[in-house]
């Protein structure tokens, strides 16, 4: 297994594991206590992998700048190689937008996850709170088949062919009967 | 090395040391060493990930950039 496909193997592995765990336990305090813990873990990967995204445009984008700077003289490039280069440079930088587009549903899910952690925290009934809570954990599992196949696509259109792992077949099921 | 591959080692690298970054407060986390309310505990998950890093100030920035570089002054 390459380097980046192990780097990203455990992300998303980490992820999907601390996803599992939230299904786990119930509405006690320390119970909602766990589910907040395993959001803060997955939230931390989801940052992670949105600024191991970011970093990874900068320096692309940077390096096209800098191949500029070495071909242009300090007067500047012709006028229509000039414009050949702004051309390049924002056609790069459209074929990432796709890339970051693809985390947003995962953020929308995981808000919902929390802001159902904290309404059973304060619910009346706990089963229902309960419900709520592992509704809306099933709901960012879901995210995942279309935000993995998201990024693969938007990376194949950056020359970069990426395989990001797909949960166990038996699971989508469970979590589309769990999600809201 | 070529292009792509760079590109796919530079996210993967980016994704293990932002990881790293913030493994104190994983290891923190899973082994319960904090004291914290559960209502702290749900403000920090909320921190952990409120949005997508905004690139349109740093995107504008380098964009100039390279248009004085290839205009010239």
């Amino acid at each position: 297994m390459s380097e980046r496909a192990g780097v990203t193997t455990f992300a998303v592995g980490l992820f999907l594991a601390l996803l599992g765990l939230s299904f786990l336990g119930g509405c006690s305090p320390s119970q909602l206590a766990l589910q907040a813990d395993a959001a803060a873990v997955v939230g931390g990967t989801l940052a992670a992998v949105d600024r191991g995204i970011v970093d990874a445009r900068d320096a692309d984008l940077e390096a096209l700048v800098e191949a500029a700077r070495a071909e242009c003289p300090a007067e500047g490039c012709d006028d229509a190689r000039g414009d050949e280069i702004l051309a390049a440079y924002d056609a790069r930088l459209g074929l990432w937008s796709p890339l970051r587009a693809c985390v947003e549903p995962a953020v929308q899910a995981f808000q919902g996850w929390l802001d159902a952690i904290w309404l059973a925290s304060v619910a009346a009934s706990s089963e229902l709170g309960w419900q709520h809570v592992v509704g809306e954990a099933a709901r960012l599992g879901l995210t995942w088949r279309g935000m993995r196949a998201c990024i693969e696509r938007s990376a194949a259109r950056l020359g970069h062919p990426l395989e990001l792992p797909d949960l166990p077949a038996f699971v989508y099921p469970f979590l589309e009967s769990a999600a809201p | 090395m070529s292009t792509a591959a760079a590109t796919g080692a530079t996210i993967a690298l980016g994704i293990l040391g932002a990881l790293v970054q913030s493994a104190p407060e994983v290891i923190e986390i899973v082994t319960g060493q904090d004291r914290k309310t559960l209502a702290e505990r749900i403000e920090r998950a909320r921190k952990a990930f409120d949005k997508p890093i905004d690139t349109t100030e740093a995107d504008d920035e380098r964009r100039e950039r390279l248009i004085r570089i290839v205009r010239g002054g």
